[in-house]
C-alpha cells in the first residue's frame, strides 16, 4: 500500500530548501518542535540491510546493522557534540535475536569467531552505548545483530531504534528506522525439487566454476569474493561479490517475472526497500543505479561507485555530495550530514513508508527534509540558508 | 480361511525377518504445508507458532503478488487462510486456545501501527485496535502489547478481558510486551528496565509487575506460562542465553529459577513453550528441543532417522503433547507438527497397519517392539495393536 505524495511549497522559512512535500498518509498535524537543549537525529547507514535466517549451508550476509546519530546542542549557533553527553540505543521490541536465527551456531565456521549469542560481529548488542567518531561529528554503533522479526514473532523489516542522549543540559530522544530484511528470493530460480535453495546455489557454482563448495558447508561467499560490505578482502583472482552476483545473474534477470527485476534478489516485492521520495515519484532502481550489467561491470568499484545526487540535481548555487564522498558520508551546513536532514539512502524523505517519516515529523511537524531551522537553532537565523557544503 | 491366514502370517514373518528396525521414534512429523506460496530461500514459507488441542495457528506466505504473509488456522488436516483486515497487507496468528479462538495481528509493512485481531472459532473476525496480541486463554482473555501513541516503536504490556484493556506498565523502561497468560490472567512477558538497555522477564499478577530476574546476566524474557510455571530465556553470568523455568507460588511470589541448560555444542537455548504436564520446548542452536523432568533432548533424535526433516525451532506444545515449530523439510523451510507416536505405530508412519503388524510378529516372544511394557511381545500386544488398527 503506497501513500500519495502531495507536492507543496515550503514557504515562510528562510532556510527552506527547494521543494518540499507534505506526506499525506498518516502524518500527524504539524506542530512546533519540542524545545530542549539537545537535538538528536539518527539514521541507518545504508537504508537496508539484508540477512538470512538460516546459516547452516551458506552465508551471503550476516545480521549486521549500523546506526548513526548526530547530536546537536541547540543555540543561536548550534554545536555538534561528540563528547560531554552519553548516547544510548536500543531497538524496543526487537531485543532478542539468538532464538530467531541459527547465526550464532555457524558463526565460528563462517567467520572464525566465537561470538556470544545476541552479540554481533563487532561486539555490539541490540542495546548499548553509541561511540563518538569525533572527526566525523557523529555517534555510531556498528554490527547490531538485528533480525526482521519482532519479539512477539511479527515480521517487521522496519524496526525503530530508540536513541537517548543525556547531558548536563537534559535529555533528548529520537527514533530512527533500522531496516533489515531476509527477503532474498533466490528460490525464484534456484528451486530444484528435493534440495535446499542453498544446495542448489552451491551445486551450480561447483558445476560452473569447478569448485567443491557443496562439501564445504557452511560457505561464506565473501571468503573468496571480496565484499566491501563485510570488509572481506576475498581471494586473489576471484571477482568481487557484487561483480560476480550481478554479472552472472544479469542474463537471467528478465526471467524473474517481476516488475522490478532488482527485487528478485534484493528485498523485495514484499519489503520494498526502495521507499524514498524518488520511489514516490516513480523513479526506479535502475534509473539511478543502471541495469545489472552496469552494476556488474568489473570496472565499477562496488559500494564506492554509487549514484550521486548531482547526477540529476543541479540547481545553480547549490552543492550536493562532497567530492569523493557519497551522499551517505557527505556533510554540509557546518558539519551536518546530508542524511541527518534528508534521511538514509533509499529512505530519503518524504518516504512512502510512514515509519521512515516519523523522525522528521517528530522534530518539525512534517515529513520530508528537516528544513525547520529551530529544530537546531533556538531562534530563526537572520541569514538565508544555502544548500552548500560550506555554509 | 485358515489357509489364507496362515499364508498371510508366514508372509509377514518373512517380511519381519528381513526388517532391521531400531527403537521406534517418539514422534511422527507432519508438514503443515503452506497457503500455496513459494518457498523462500532464507526465511520460512510457513511459520507454526502456537498449538492447542483444537487447532494450530501461524502464518504462511501466499500467492498474492507481493508474497504477503497471511495468518492460518489448521483444524484437522485443513489449513484455513484467516485473511487480513481491510487496508492491510499481512497477518500473523500467534496464539490459540482449546476452543480454537485465535489471536494475532493484521498490518502493512512500514506503517506506524498494526491491528490486533481475534479470529473466533466460529469464523468471526474482530479488530482489537492498535495492539499486538500474543496469547489467548480459555476464558478469552488476551495478553498483548499496546502501542504507546506518544512514543512510536514502544509498547506497554496489556491484558484484554472482554472489551476492557488494562495497561500493565513496564519495569521502568520505555517498553514492555505481554507475551502469554495463564488461566488466572497472569501475564508474562518482557520489559526494558529504567536504564533503557537491560531487558527483563516479568509476571504481572495481583495488580503489579514482578521482575523475574536472570540467571546472573543482564537480560531475560518470559515467553510462555502454564499455571504457576513460566518459561523463557535468561542470560547466565557469562552472558549466554539459556532456556529458563521460573516457578511461582500461588500468591504470585517467585519460588524458583531453573537453568534448563542447552544442547551439547549449541551456543545457547531458549524455552518458547510449555504445557500443563511441565514439558518445555524451544530452540538450542540449530535444533528444536524438548525438556522434561530435568532432561533436554534434541527432537531431531526422536523422529524417524530416515526423515528428511531438520527441526530447528519448537515453538509450542499442547495438552496432548503435540509440538509445533519450524524446520527444513527436503530443503524447504516449513512449519512442522510433531505428533506423539501411538504405541502400536511401530514404524512411525502415522498409521497402525500391516507393516506394524509385521514388525510386531517379527519380535514375537522377544522384548523388541513390546507395546504394553512387559518386555515380551505376545498376544496382549497383538490385542492392543488390533484395537488401534487404522489400516
Amino acid at each position: 500500500m503506497q501513500s500519495k505524495l502531495v507536492p507543496t511549497v515550503v514557504a515562510g522559512a528562510s532556510c527552506a530548501v527547494l521543494l518540499g512535500y507534505f506526506f499525506a498518509g498518516g502524518a500527524p498535524a504539524a506542530r512546533a518542535p519540542a524545545p530542549g537543549a539537545y537535538t538528536v537525529v539518527g539514521f541507518n547507514d545504508l537504508g537496508m540491510h539484508c540477512m538470512q535466517e538460516d546459516f547452516s549451508e551458506i552465508c551471503i550476509l550476516p545480521p549486521y546493522n549500523t546506526l548513526r546519530a548526530q547530536v546537536i546542542e541547540r543555540g543561536e549557533e548550534p554545536e555538534i557534540l561528540t563528547s560531554d553527553v552519553s548516547v544510548i540505543y536500543s531497538v524496543p521490541n526487537h531485543m532478542r535475536a539468538s532464538d530467531k536465527t541459527n547465526f550464532w551456531t555457524f558463526a565460528p565456521q563462517l567467520f572464525g569467531v566465537q561470538l556470544a549469542p545476541d552479540v554481533g560481529l563487532t561486539g555490539n548488542r541490540l542495546s548499548g552505548t553509541m561511540a563518538p567518531r569525533k572527526e566525523e561529528g557523529i555517534w555510531e554503533v556498528t554490527g547490531i545483530p538485528l533480525v526482521p522479526v519482532d519479539d512477539a514473532g511479527r515480521l517487521d523489516p522496519y524496526p525503530l531504534g530508540l536513541i537517548t542522549v543525556t547531558g548536563s543540559q537534559g535529555t533528548a530522544t529520537t527514533r530512527a528506522v533500522l531496516p533489515v530484511s531476509s527477503e532474498m528470493s533466490c528460490s525464484l530460480c534456484h528451486n530444484t525439487p528435493g534440495i535446499s535453495v542453498a544446495q542448489d546455489i552451491l551445486l551450480k557454482h561447483d558445476s560452473l566454476h569447478g569448485t567443491h563448495l557443496v562439501d564445504q558447508k557452511p560457505v561464506l561467499c565473501a571468503s573468496c569474493h571480496a565484499d566491501p560490505a563485510l570488509g572481506a578482502p576475498g581471494q586473489p583472482g576471484v571477482s568481487m561479490l557484487s561483480h560476480a552476483m550481478h554479472g552472472s545473474h544479469a542474463p537471467h534477470a528478465a526471467s524473474s517475472g517481476l516488475d522490478n527485476d532488482c527485487y528478485a534478489c534484493h528485498p523485495g516485492v514484499r519489503t520494498q526497500c526502495q521507499r524514498d521520495v524518488h520511489h514516490g515519484l516513480g523513479i526506479q532502481c535502475t534509473d539511478c543505479h543502471g541495469g545489472m550489467s552496469a552494476v556488474g561491470n568489473p570496472a565499477r568499484i562496488p559500494w564506492t561507485d554509487q549514484p550521486r545526487c548531482s547526477d540529476c540535481h543541479n540547481k545553480p548555487g547549490s552543492d550536493y555530495e562532497q567530492p569523493g564522498k557519497l551522499f551517505k558520508d557527505s556533510i554540509g551546513h557546518g558539519g551536518i550530514y546530508c542524511v541527518t536532514c534528508h534521511g538514509a539512502p533509499h529512505a530519503i524523505g518524504p518516504a512512502t513508508t510512514p515509519v521512515d517519516n516519523l523522525q522528521a515529523i517528530t522534530l518539525q511537524g512534517h515529513a520530508g527534509p528537516i528544513n525547520t531551522c529551530i529544530v537546531c537553532h533556538t531562534s530563526q537565523p537572520k541569514d538565508s540558508f544555502f544548500h552548500k557544503v560550506k555554509d | 480361511m485358515r489357509s489364507n491366514l496362515y499364508i498371510s502370517f508366514t508372509s509377514l514373518m518373512s517380511v519381519c525377518a528381513s526388517t532391521a528396525f531400531a527403537a521406534p521414534p517418539a514422534y511422527i512429523v507432519k508438514d503443515l504445508g503452506t497457503l500455496s506460496g513459494a518457498n523462500e530461500a532464507f526465511e520460512p514459507g510457513t511459520i507454526g507458532l502456537a498449538a492447542s488441542t483444537a487447532a494450530i495457528v501461524g502464518s504462511s506466505v501466499t500467492t498474492l503478488p507481493n508474497r504477503e504473509f497471511h495468518a492460518f488456522r489448521v483444524v484437522g488436516d485443513t489449513m484455513q487462510d484467516l485473511g487480513v483486515l481491510v487496508g492491510d497487507e499481512h497477518s500473523m496468528a500467534f496464539g490459540v486456545n482449546n476452543s480454537g479462538d485465535a489471536v494475532g495481528v493484521s498490518y502493512a509493512l512500514g506503517q506506524l501501527t498494526y491491528h490486533g485481531v481475534l479470529w473466533s472459532a466460529a469464523g468471526a473476525t474482530t479488530s482489537l485496535g492498535d495492539v499486538e496480541p500474543r496469547d489467548i486463554n480459555e476464558s478469552g482473555a488476551i495478553a498483548a502489547s499496546t502501542l504507546v501513541v506518544a512514543a512510536p516503536g514502544t509498547t506497554h504490556a496489556t491484558l484484554i478481558v472482554g472489551r476492557v484493556s488494562t495497561d500493565l506498565g513496564t519495569l521502568g523502561g520505555p517498553t514492555s510486551m505481554g507475551l502469554a497468560l495463564n488461566a488466572d490472567n497472569w501475564v508474562v512477558g518482557q520489559s526494558l528496565l529504567a536504564d533503557g538497555q537491560k531487558l527483563h522477564a516479568f509476571v504481572h499478577r495481583n495488580g503489579s509487575m514482578l521482575d523475574l530476574g536472570t540467571l546472573g546476566g543482564s537480560h531475560s524474557s518470559a515467553l510462555d506460562v502454564q499455571g504457576l510455571t513460566v518459561v523463557g530465556v535468561a542470560d547466565t553470568a557469562t552472558g549466554i542465553p539459556h532456556a529458563t523455568r521460573w516457578t511461582l507460588t500461588p500468591s504470585g511470589a517467585l519460588a524458583s529459577v531453573t537453568d534448563l541448560g542447552k544442547l551439547p555444542s549449541a551456543p545457547s537455548s531458549a524455552a518458547l513453550g510449555t504445557n500443563a504436564a511441565g514439558t518445555i520446548v524451544g530452540i538450542s542452536g540449530d535444533s528444536a528441543f524438548r525438556w522434561h523432568g530435568g532432561s533436554m533432548v534434541d527432537l531431531n533424535a526422536h523422529i524417524a532417522p530416515t526423515s528428511t526433516w531438520h527441526l530447528m525451532r519448537a515453538t509450542a506444545i499442547d495438552a496432548n503433547g503435540r509440538i509445533v515449530g519450524t524446520g527444513k523439510h527436503a530443503g524447504l523451510q516449513r512449519a512442522f507438527l510433531l505428533v506423539p507416536r501411538a504405541a502400536s505405530d511401530l514404524d512411525a508412519d502415522g498409521d497402525v497397519d500391516a507393516a506394524d503388524l509385521a514388525l510386531l510378529l517379527g519380535g514375537w516372544g522377544s522384548g523388541e517392539f513390546d507395546i504394553d511394557g512387559d518386555d515380551t511381545v505376545n498376544a496382549a500386544d497383538l490385542a492392543i495393536m488390533l484395537g488401534a488398527w487404522t489400516g
